[in-house]
């Protein structure tokens, strides 16, 4: 994943080696852990029920909790440090405007206010601690959908779906997309070595940026209009076709102990606190 | 026409399925791209999406093909960039509104995607321009609130900032790639005045 | 047509938007068990054919389509195309065209799970096709983790799932190192030999496709021009010349000889028939042979820089993931040098040249170009004085017309309109493509966009031109004219790198050569004396040129090692045959 960096010319420098590198949409790597064990399926439910769970979850020990759960599980699955700094360092700016935004436009009420602004916002110990519930909410949601990027190939995403009964052309589709990814960042950036290597710079003024996106992807939409016509060969020269017509697959959906372990544990979860937020009102903001 | 086409008229392809997976995937590109062009600090791109002037055009050429290509493509780059996915898909409907209402205005008022009358210019301007951005800043807006990334009161400000973005992007890059790319996009088999085929 | 698993008869085929007919009246046939190569310039019609052959033409392509195409005795206009493509097995150009899977098992698998093969069977033809194509356990490898020899054999391996009983093959062998074309041609070889499949080849490589084909086809302007076995195919070489062929060198020295009265048999075509060739001339003559003056080994350690116009001390570099590309890299090029670096598919030349362009900074060590550390200034300020012509011309195209693309880097620079204009009509006119000055870049294909994006770098007027494995080198009449820019602009004072796998290019043109092997030099030298250099060679993974090939062959009869073009060959050979006769008559 491209580690954004401030914009600049010698900052593009430092972005391209990494980028050109990545081969994978998913970062997928194959450490032995009960994770890995588990099938795509059952990993995008606990994606969606833990992050639906993070985001229902307002009272900042609860989050703080499920983040600590969260961590136990990038530990299990035996994600290196350098996945997690670089979400976080991709979120960053979220994060930041998120930050900016709750202290210059909020109105949290506390006992202690920090300071006061002209359009009717003040800054609390409160909103202070909306802030890092946020982020703790934010984080967890961010690192299970890690784990899930870390520990699942994009062969087993369209397995699942195919499980689900979905039609062949959306699985197709899926699958080519998540592969198109990898094949086009890398013709991105060599689009950019390239107009760089003419004297190309991306600082400037807005004008001038806007300028320069045109001259990129220009070239980016040129290449996908002659890909298009080749692959669209390619695909039928090996029996492709969209008409519905009776195909086998040669990976199937995989069930083991960990995975009914994973889905009950996930379900429980999101239904508990679903009854408890919005039946009980607990968790809800202190 | 190919003997395929001749036998069995207008029907979804295998090049709708290519084309729009491509726009997809170009889509997901252009929106990591934009910390890389458009930050002032890391990842902060102050609401220029390089997507944005290219997913109108998307949705002007290959109809619904691209409307979808645009939600699912900026999908993927939010996710790329770290947003979780609970917050993304609902986040990222903004782009269907920011394709989807050009789409529907060209379509019904029979516009060309060549800007080639002051008819099309006009059409383009209203509802590709202002309409299209306008509910999809709105949206784009109000969904983080729901997660509270920020607050109600910090709305304006960051609708104002998208707002220009949007403008910006709409009026002086995708006028560009409509002018330039419209001809090649006619050739290509997804190429639709319909909605999808 | 019995016996006969393709036929294509008098067939004419036109694209929907094009004027000019691409394929004139072809008549070929090909039998069972035959293999055969199709050769030709830019242009000629060869990937039509193939998809022609293929089915595709006209089922999936639009156009006008008058003659017919028989696979099996059926013409492919009445049967669905879905059966066309289960016989008959494409292999295209670009093998990551063709990836559809995220994984090597998934892409082999993708044809099978197309025409619904039972599990069982599936498996068993993914085995048999990763066993024959040499990938049998990397099956969960993500396609573009590959090697490109391996993505090659891959895509092979993805159309054989289906056993077909033709195989159209549209350039395996382009932009592969020497191993790997190797590694592509055994098996290529091994499907001839173990299942008889008919093959057609399309090659600009002849000296492979000579060992491979049981007969040549040369398509030119639409037109079958010649067809024959590779022995009788290569002895017009007058006509082939003129038709934009590469003649194997071996070939092009015995028909050299033969104009000079020394040779009067057959030319010959292999490796093999050249070493019966040359023992024939050399036999009886038992004293060694005179061996041609061998220029000083350069030592870059121990001399001092004669105008350097690159210096890199030290240089290593790492990717952000890790690996390491550049091994501690010590080399001085100097001004007016013609330089090739050579080196295996990741052994690290891409990413060197990177770093002359400041376009990758070093992570430790330093590299100085034209006195300026490149860790000093902007890639800008670098363009200045590198250009950098890269590998895909359709990632530097981006201008609305050739004109415009052309002036968008001297703009950059900041020249005068007046300076501007000026370069722009000199450069065009030097790259031959002055009647395109006005025409829109996007509706340019193939050669011309080639020549569109190295002008645009040309006409920057840098004094250091770096060309990246160009695919230009591979057909014949534009790499004639990319070299002949080349030597020019070498001739007029500027340093050239030129990273290739064309050895026969690299050997006719660059007066020195530095081999990387994963990321470290390991050869630097004059270019005679580094082809010479066979041990090292083989170990950084190169073959020289088939030229040297033959006098390493011929060493025992005193041939010397360092000959590595043609002429050096020639002249070595007619100076000794002289030098034994005078001394016979005497």
């Amino acid at each position: 994943m491209p580690a954004y960096c401030a914009c600049g010319d010698e900052a593009g420098s430092a972005v391209l080696g990494g980028a050109t590198r990545i081969r994978s949409f998913l970062f997928y790597f194959s450490p032995d852990s009960p994770l890995q064990r588990t099938n795509s399926l059952t990993k995008m439910v606990m994606v969606v029920c833990l992050g639906a769970v993070a985001f229902m979850i307002e009272n900042i020990y609860a989050s703080l909790v499920l983040l600590a759960l969260v961590c136990v599980g990038l530990a299990v699955a035996r994600i290196p440090g350098v996945f997690l700094k670089r979400i976080v360092v991709a979120m960053s700016g979220l994060l930041l405007i998120a930050a900016l935004a709750h202290a210059f436009f909020s109105q949290v009420p506390g006992r202690i206010t920090f300071f006061t602004l002209p359009w009717g916002a003040y800054f609390t110990e409160r909103t202070l601690l909306f802030i890092l519930t946020f982020y703790s909410r934010f984080l967890t949601a961010s690192f299970i959908s890690l784990i899930f990027l870390c520990t699942t190939r994009e062969a087993d995403v369209v397995v699942a779906l195919r499980f689900l009964r979905l039609p062949f052309v959306i699985c197709f589709a899926a699958a080519f997309i998540l592969r198109l990814i990898s094949t086009l960042i890398d013709d991105w950036w060599s689009l950019v070595e390239a107009q760089r290597a003419r004297g190309m710079v991306f600082t400037g003024s807005l004008m001038n940026r806007l300028k320069r996106l045109s001259e990129l992807a220009f070239p980016l939409l040129a290449n996908m209009f002659t890909k298009i016509g080749e692959v669209d060969l390619a695909l039928q020269a090996r029996g492709f076709t969209v008409q519905p017509v009776h195909r086998t697959q040669v990976r199937h959906l995989r069930w083991n102990i960990y995975d009914y372990i994973l889905l009950a544990s996930t379900s429980t979860v999101f239904i508990v606190v679903a009854v408890a937020r919005y039946v009980y009102g607990y968790l809800s903001f202190l | 026409m190919s003997i395929q086409d001749q036998a069995s008229g207008p029907r979804v392809k295998t090049t709708h399925i290519v084309t729009f997976a491509f726009c997809t995937a170009v889509m997901a590109i252009l929106c990591t791209a934009a910390g890389f062009l458009f930050a002032v600090l890391p990842g902060l791109p102050l609401g220029f999406c390089p997507a944005v002037p290219v997913m109108v055009p998307f949705a002007l050429w290959f109809g619904g093909w691209g409307v979808a290509a645009a939600y699912i493509g900026c999908a993927i780059g939010g996710i790329l960039k770290g947003t979780p996915v609970i917050v993304a898909l609902p986040w990222v409907i903004n782009d269907v509104f920011m394709a989807g209402i050009p789409l529907l205005a060209f379509r019904l008022l029979k516009g060309d995607p060549g800007l080639n009358t002051r008819r099309d210019w006009v059409i383009f301007i209203t509802f590709g321009v202002v309409v299209n951005s306008l509910i999809a800043c709105t949206w784009g807006t109000w969904i983080p609130v729901y997660f509270g990334i920020w607050p109600s009161g910090a709305v304006l400000v960051i609708w104002t900032q998208y707002m220009i973005a949007c403008l910006l992007l709409m009026v002086f890059v995708a006028p560009l790639i409509l002018k330039g790319f419209t001809g090649l996009a006619r050739r290509t088999g997804a190429y639709t005045e319909g909605f999808l085929v | 047509m019995r016996g006969k698993m393709v036929v294509v008869k008098d067939l004419w085929w036109r694209y929907k938007d094009g004027q000019n007919w691409v394929l004139r009246g072809v008549d070929l046939e090909v039998g069972e068990r035959e293999v055969v190569g199709v050769i030709g310039p830019n242009g000629a019609g060869k990937t039509t054919l193939c998809l022609a052959m293929a089915g595709l033409i006209p089922w999936a392509v639009t156009g006008e389509m008058r003659g017919s195409v028989y696979i099996a005795g059926v013409d492919t206009r009445n049967v669905a195309l879905r059966e066309i493509v289960r016989r008959v097995g494409l292999l295209f150009q670009k093998p990551e065209t063709q990836f559809v899977a995220m994984s090597v098992l998934d892409e082999v698998a993708f044809g099978l799970e197309n025409f619904a093969y039972a599990y069982e069977e599936m498996w068993n033809r993914i085995r048999w096709a990763l066993k024959v194509v040499g990938l049998s356990g990397y099956e969960e490898k993500h396609p573009l983790a590959l090697s490109s020899g391996q993505k090659q054999r891959l895509a092979l391996a993805s159309i054989l799932g289906l056993r077909p009983d033709v195989l159209v093959l549209d350039e395996p062998l382009s932009n592969l190192d020497g191993p790997t074309q190797e590694e592509v041609f055994l098996a290529i070889h091994n499907l001839k030999e173990t299942l008889g499949t008919v093959t057609v080849i399309v090659e600009h490589n002849t000296e492979e496709l000579v060992r491979l084909a049981d007969r040549i086809v040369l398509l030119n302007d639409g037109k079958i021009v010649r067809t024959n076995t590779p022995q009788r195919f290569f002895q017009g070489v007058e006509s082939l010349a003129a038709n934009d062929v590469w003649i194997p060198q071996v070939t092009e020295l015995g028909y050299r000889l033969s104009e000079s009265g020394l040779w009067e048999e057959e030319l010959p075509v292999t490796l093999e028939a050249a070493q019966d060739m040359m023992g024939s001339l050399v036999a009886g003559k038992s004293k060694p042979m005179p061996t041609l003056p061998e220029p000083q080994f350069l030592n870059q350690t121990h001399q001092m820089p004669r105008d350097s116009i690159i210096e890199i001390r030290q240089l290593s570099y790492t990717y952000p993931d890790g690996t390491d590309a550049l091994c501690d890299i010590n080399l001085i090029i100097n001004r007016g040098e013609y330089v090739a670096l050579l080196g295996q598919n990741g052994s690290g030349k891409t990413t060197l040249a990177k770093h002359f362009l400041g376009l990758l900074g070093p992570t430790s060590g330093q590299i100085t170009v034209d006195g300026v550390n490149t860790r000093e200034v902007s890639v800008k300020e670098l363009a200045s004085k590198v250009g950098f012509v890269f590998q895909n011309p359709d990632h530097q195209l981006f201008c609305k017309t050739v004109e415009e693309e052309v002036a968008y880097g001297l703009k950059n620079l900041g020249l005068s309109p007046e300076e501007v204009e000026r370069r722009v009509h000199e450069i065009l006119t030097a790259v031959e493509i002055l009647g395109l000055r006005g025409v829109t870049v996007s509706s340019l294909h193939g050669a011309a966009r080639q020549k569109i994006a190295l002008a645009s770098v040309l006409a920057m007027d840098p004094d250091i031109l770096i060309v990246d494995e160009p695919s230009a080198c591979q057909e014949k009449r534009l790499s004639d004219l990319l070299m002949r820019l080349l030597r020019d602009l070498n001739a007029s004072g500027k340093s050239i790198i030129l990273a290739s796998h064309n050895m026969r290019l690299v050997a006719e043109n660059a007066t020195r050569v530095v081999v990387l092997d994963r990321g470290r030099v390991v050869l630097d030298a004059p270019t005679r004396v580094a082809f010479a250099e066979a041990e090292q060679m083989e170990k950084a993974g190169l073959k020289p040129p088939q030229i040297t090939q033959l006098a390493q062959r011929l060493a025992d009869r005193g041939f010397p090692l360092n000959v590595s073009t043609v002429s050096e060959a020639f002249n070595w050979v007619t100076q000794a045959n002289r030098e034994l006769f005078l001394k016979e008559v005497t």
